[in-house]
């Protein structure tokens, strides 16, 4: 009887006291335990993931979490980014054992590696590399986005029993990027029916470290186990297990549970909460990582208001950023103006966000013609009234939330912004369509980038350049940076363009906000940036 | 009474039909197609595709045929019980009906009928025992159940008898423990019960307030009619005026909501499969639609269609029944 | 005796009218209610009536707190009830916190006054159920009387077409109208509600038609020579509401309780909005963040809607049930 009048106690308290306690920000470092030590084989790790994936094979069309839990833990790709030289990520052999690249940079010649075996036993060989290919190529497989970046691909063979051709028909400097994303499939599993509809699409074969155990349908648990043929270095854990819980309460709370190791997809009020949570801690450590992706409201150019730069950097002034930072962000992310990597060395960390000043803002806005001439309290030039909308997608709570403070500050000044929420297909519509005035969106970047989709004036047509921008000098810094293939070079004609868009303020840049997640301590040498999750490297210390 | 069956199974062939044309053209008018939705952000993402590969691929899919050519299309491989494959995942759209069946059937069905079982007599009590204080409390109790909107009250079970900070007691994801399959048949069935729980308990709670007073409607009309004043001047006994003769003919309007029930017996409910973790018809229509994957869809509705005119017919002869003064006209 | 003083003879039924009338009274006193703007304000010698009704330009881009701190002892204003905006977030409070002296029933996460939003959103909440339910009311009698009352042909097309609309999900139907209209509001909510929920009234009220048109009482007024339009309105459709009084009554608070659904799905009254739905929307999202006067504001909000609506449409069916007179 004490044990539950007890609890109701804490239920009392849990309902009318955690929401005003303050907590201190915690930092979200990992000890560096969680690195040390020497690993022991043995244990699984069940971790907690967002989304059920369609099926498990990157190929075909996907999402982020599908192609994070199996490319390279289960299908192997040639070449991958070393998940340990943050933030370069250099490219690193894998399926393929080395590789010369032609002095125009058309030609890409890998040794393949012998003496591999898929899970099912059957040996690896070059015939299963071109049979990857044939079917990226082919039109009719559903590898639609994927397929995108091979659109240069003039010809890919196999020259001997060991070696594997790529030619390109124009230079490129992300072509071996191009390639860590697609995972080599088996011939002899795939080479009979409709790759589109095949039965082993849900029951992959790879060479992974990891080989595919289960995934019972209706259970939302998909199970590896260590693939013991594995020709590299063998994994530590004995298993991993995905268990799929959308909600993310209802998540939080099955960690609360110790019924999981690992969950990364926290809101920041409860990430905030565990720190305090002693009996959390006890077992977990709460921590933070980051990806490339930066949250950006956009500003169309083709709108009469935004055609001008000093409307563009007024809208940044007047966006409330201490209050982003503070109540919305809660410190748990990192400011810049960056379109690359927010580390890499694409960034000029001296081009600092603009400060939330409306004197300033007002300044530029009259500079700039608009005044309320007509006394109604709007702003108005040539007789028309600063009144626009800000675009957002169904499930975008950010851009809610932004939207909703930044209506505010603009309704200060004398601008009206009506918000709209749209159903995601229809927002995305519009925003190809350049049928908005403003909009809000995450673009999810990798360690290297090619700006040329987003920001090249080509790509207002028929790429992601939804806002129409359109500067020469930019043009062509873009160019320049597709082909060369100095690294050093190319950082310092990125951080040109980078100064080119910061004076022209095309975008308001509202930073990167930090991965939330907790990890059971006993989970040993995990790393988490840019997710590229090290499953094979993952140990279990003895409890 | 056998003409009638057989003129109203032959009356569902049309409504089968008009069901799936407006579905198929919802789906069509609707913005965005699979081809487009199936890519998810990297149809708005940085690398995004040209309209050109986008064409393609809707030519390859026949998606830019004209829409009465799609649906007869379609028509036809339905006859031939072909339902298609589904865009998203790739398998069979029989094989995900046949997993996510089920398991909605099972939910639903016990829902419905404890719903019923606990409002029926809730009804003719409430009803009987008009304006008694009971009654008062009985009714403001559900009131308060039938405010609670469906997602908090699941959050709430979850929190507070999901293990974490308060009690312990009730599983909180899915229908089955892990090694479900090695359990004896007694306690697979316990375990099933175990997690079915809270779940039904969220399918339940808010009907009841409306179904008991539907109940207490139907029962206080035929109270008030003239063969059970005679009943009662006969000098029968209350229970048996109510039991015998008021309750069968207060019974015709739940039969008719019975029939309105059924959609959602094979539909499923989206919020509680989401938040339990349970894959059931709900989720796989909504993602389905979310997604545009015409096929999933269209094999939704097929079924869906087919099992509520069966369960139309069922309640209509269940009306005749209980009520022998319809004629089948 | 009337059937109007055989309403008012019960008190509970009086008192829920009294309800109702005071939900729609502060719906439609919503602006007076809660405003970021004065009821009344004479400022540098200006007077201006309900500036948080007509926004004069004077006055744009202020608030109550502004005008508050920027007052000279010369002016004067009458503020309103609670003195928040219901699209004005207080920068300087804390999102999610508490109810307090500043903010009555507390702030959602991004420091709007739930107080404000919980009276701005009964307009929206009880207009998505009193419309949405009046149309499909009004479709439900008048197909479910014409299929129960005529039989035959027309019997057998409406009840193809209930069988049709039964299957589609609402939001399915929701979904698909908000991708075509250039710029959805919450009529597009209350329409496609409307339109598609009549199902249940329409079957219920052809199997009330079926049943009555065969008591003694239509056949003998069908025997004095009466008209089927007469029979149909003065006998059959007052005799058979009885069920569907019960209906529309839950079905307000069903509608409501639909767009906070909807809402929880993504697609319920847009933004910046304010709705019981999105409210208890929120109170569900933060649930383990221990807000719950995100939950329990609203949550009382649709119960004494609810109860009171129930009430009234028993009163109702009561006073108009012929036998009990």
């Amino acid at each position: 009887m004490t044990r539950i009048s007890g609890q109701a106690f804490a239920l009392a308290l849990f309902l009318f006291f955690t929401s005003s306690v303050a907590h201190a920000i915690p930092s979200g470092e990992l000890p560096s335990e969680e690195l040390a030590g020497t690993p022991i084989d043995g244990g699984t790790v069940t971790f907690i993931i967002p989304t059920e994936p369609p099926h498990l094979l990157a190929l075909i069309e996907s999402d982020g979490w599908m192609k994070e839990i199996t490319i390279p833990h289960l299908y192997e790709p040639l070449v991958v980014h070393d998940p340990h030289d943050d933030p370069d990520y250099r490219v690193a052999p894998r399926l393929a054992e080395s590789w010369a690249v032609s002095p125009d940079h058309l030609t890409y010649t890998f040794k393949i590696r012998q003496g591999v075996r898929w899970h099912d036993g059957q040996p690896f060989s070059v015939d299963d590399v071109v049979f990857t290919f044939d079917k990226l190529m082919d039109p009719g497989v559903r590898a639609i986005s994927l397929r995108n970046y091979f659109q240069d691909l003039a010809k890919w063979e196999k020259v001997d029993a060991t070696t594997f051709r790529l030619v390109y028909k124009k230079p490129y400097f992300l072509t071996l990027d191009t390639l860590v994303d697609v995972p080599i499939i088996p011939k002899h599993i795939f080479g009979a029916g409709d790759l589109n509809t095949h039965s082993s699409l849900r029951a992959p074969v790879g060479t992974g470290p990891f080989k595919f155990v289960s995934w019972e349908p209706g259970s939302k648990k998909i199970v590896y186990a260590r693939n013991e043929l594995y020709w590299g270095k063998k994994a530590h854990l004995d298993g991993l297990v995905f268990r799929i819980i959308e909600d993310r309460t209802v998540a939080a709370q099955v960690m609360e549970r110790g019924d999981a190791d690992l969950y990364t997809f926290y809101t920041p009020d409860r990430w905030i909460k565990l720190d305090a949570d002693l009996r959390f801690t006890k077992d977990y450590w709460p921590f933070k990582f980051f990806t490339a992706n930066y949250v950006w409201i956009g500003w169309n150019e083709k709108r009469p208001f935004f055609a001008d730069a000093r409307v563009r950097t007024a809208m940044t002034l007047l966006s409330n950023r201490p209050y982003f930072q503070d109540r919305i962000f809660k410190h748990l992310y990192v400011d810049h103006t960056c379109h690359f990597y927010w580390k890499s060395k694409d960034c000029d960390p001296t081009l600092a966000p603009l400060p939330y000043d409306v004197a300033r803002a007002q300044k530029l806005l009259a500079q700039a013609g608009w005044a309320d001439h007509d006394g109604d309290g709007v702003l108005d030039k040539d007789g028309v009234p600063f009144r626009f909308t800000f675009l957002f997608g169904n499930g975008s709570v950010l851009g809610e939330q932004i939207g909703t403070v930044l209506r505010d500050s603009l309704r200060k000044v004398g601008i009206v912004m009506d918000l709209q929420k749209l159903e995601w297909s229809t927002f995305t519509n519009r925003l190809r369509n350049h049928a908005f005035d403003a909009s809000t969106l995450v673009w999810s970047g990798a360690a290297r980038g090619d700006p040329y989709q987003v920001w090249h004036s080509s790509q207002a047509a028929d790429g992601s350049n939804y806002i129409s921008f359109n500067n020469k000098i930019a043009d062509q810094l873009i160019e320049q940076g597709r082909a060369e293939f100095d690294a050093e070079k190319r950082h310092g004609i990125y951080r040109a363009f980078g100064k080119v868009l910061y004076d022209e303020q095309p975008y308001t840049w509202l930073g990167t906000r930090a991965e939330l997640g907790a990890l059971r301590k006993r989970v040993r040498g995990a790393t988490f940036n840019l997710k590229h999750w090290n499953f094979a490297d993952w140990w279990i210390a003895s409890p | 009474m056998k003409r009638f069956l057989l003129r109203r199974l032959l009356l569902m062939v049309p409504t089968f039909f008009g069901i799936t044309l407006v579905t198929f053209a919802f789906l069509h008018l609707a913005p965005g197609d699979p081809v487009s939705m199936s890519m998810g952000d990297a149809a708005i993402g940085q690398g995004a595709i040209s309209r050109e590969a986008i064409a393609h691929f809707r030519h390859t899919m026949g998606l830019d045929d004209p829409l009465p050519a799609q649906y007869a299309k379609w028509l036809w491989r339905i006859v031939r019980f072909d339902f298609g494959n589904g865009w998203r995942t790739g398998q069979p759209v029989t094989q995900l009906l046949a997993q996510s069946l089920p398991v909605t059937l099972l939910l639903s069905s016990i829902a419905l009928f404890l719903s019923y079982a606990i409002a029926i007599p809730l009804g003719v009590h409430a009803a009987v025992k008009r304006d008694s204080p009971a009654e008062k409390l009985v009714t403001l109790l559900l009131f308060i159940l039938y405010s609670l909107p469906v997602p908090f009250v699941a959050i709430l079970i979850i929190l507070l008898f999901g293990g974490g900070h308060f009690f312990n007691v009730l599983p909180i994801q899915g229908l089955h423990r892990d090694g479900f399959e090695s359990l004896a048949w007694p306690a697979r069935i316990g375990d099933l019960v175990w997690h079915l729980i809270a779940p039904v308990f969220c399918l339940t709670y808010g009907s009841l307030a409306s179904l008991s007073r539907y109940m207490r409607g139907a029962m206080l009309d035929v109270i008030r009619q003239d063969y059970i004043r005679t009943a009662r001047a006969k000098g029968l006994s209350e229970r048996a005026v109510i039991f015998r003769h008021a309750l069968r003919n207060s019974l015709l309007p739940l039969v008719t909501l019975l029939g309105l029930y059924l959609p959602f017996l094979v539909g499923g409910s989206v919020i509680v499969e989401r938040i339990f973790g349970i894959n059931g018809m709900g989720m796989l229509a909504f993602r389905a639609i979310l997604e545009r994957d015409y096929n999933v869809i269209m094999g939704v509705t097929t079924l869906t269609a087919l099992l509520t005119m069966v369960g139309v017919l069922v309640s209509d002869l269940l009306y005749a029944i209980v009520d022998p003064r319809i004629r089948h006209a | 005796m009337t059937r109007v003083s055989q309403f008012r003879k019960r008190k509970r039924n009086l008192a829920a009218a009294v309800l109702v009338l005071a939900l729609v009274a502060v719906a439609l006193l919503a602006d007076v209610l809660a405003s970021d703007l004065p009821i009344l304000i004479h400022r540098n010698g200006v007077t201006s009536f309900l500036p948080c009704l007509f926004r004069p330009a004077a006055l744009a881009g202020q608030s109550n707190t502004a005008l508050r701190s920027t007052a000279t002892p010369n002016d004067f204003a009458i503020f309103p009830l609670v003195e928040w905006g219901p699209e004005e977030p207080d920068l300087d409070a804390d999102p999610l916190s508490g109810p307090s002296k500043k903010h009555w029933l507390g702030v959602d996460d991004i420091g709007l006054d739930v107080a404000s939003r919980l009276i701005h959103g009964t307009r929206v909440s009880l207009a998505v159920g009193l419309i949405a339910v009046s149309i499909y009311v009004a479709i439900g009698v008048l197909l479910g009387a014409l299929a129960g009352f005529y039989g035959g042909a027309i019997d057998l097309l409406l009840s193809r077409l209930t069988e049709i609309m039964l299957v589609f999900p609402t939001f399915f139907l929701i979904l698909t109208i908000m991708g075509l209209l250039e710029r959805t509001t919450i009529v597009s909510v209350m329409v496609v509600i409307g339109l598609t929920r009549w199902t249940d009234v329409q079957r219920l009220l052809r199997a009330e038609v079926l049943r009555i048109r065969e008591l003694d009482y239509v056949q003998a007024s069908r025997a004095l020579g009466a008209s089927n339009v007469r029979i149909l309105w003065r006998h059959v459709i007052p005799n058979a509401l009885a069920p569907v009084f019960v209906s529309a009554t839950f079905g307000v608070a069903g509608a409501i309780l639909l767009e906070s659904s909807l809402s929880f799905l993504g697609f319920g009254t847009p933004p910046p909005t304010a709705s019981w739905g999105a409210l208890l929307n929120q109170g569900y999202e933060h649930a383990a963040d221990g807000a719950w006067w995100l939950t329990l504001f609203p949550g009382l909000a649709i119960f004494i809607t609810v109860t009171a609506y129930n009430l009234l449409g028993e009163g109702l069916r009561d006073a108009l049930d012929p036998r009990l007179k």
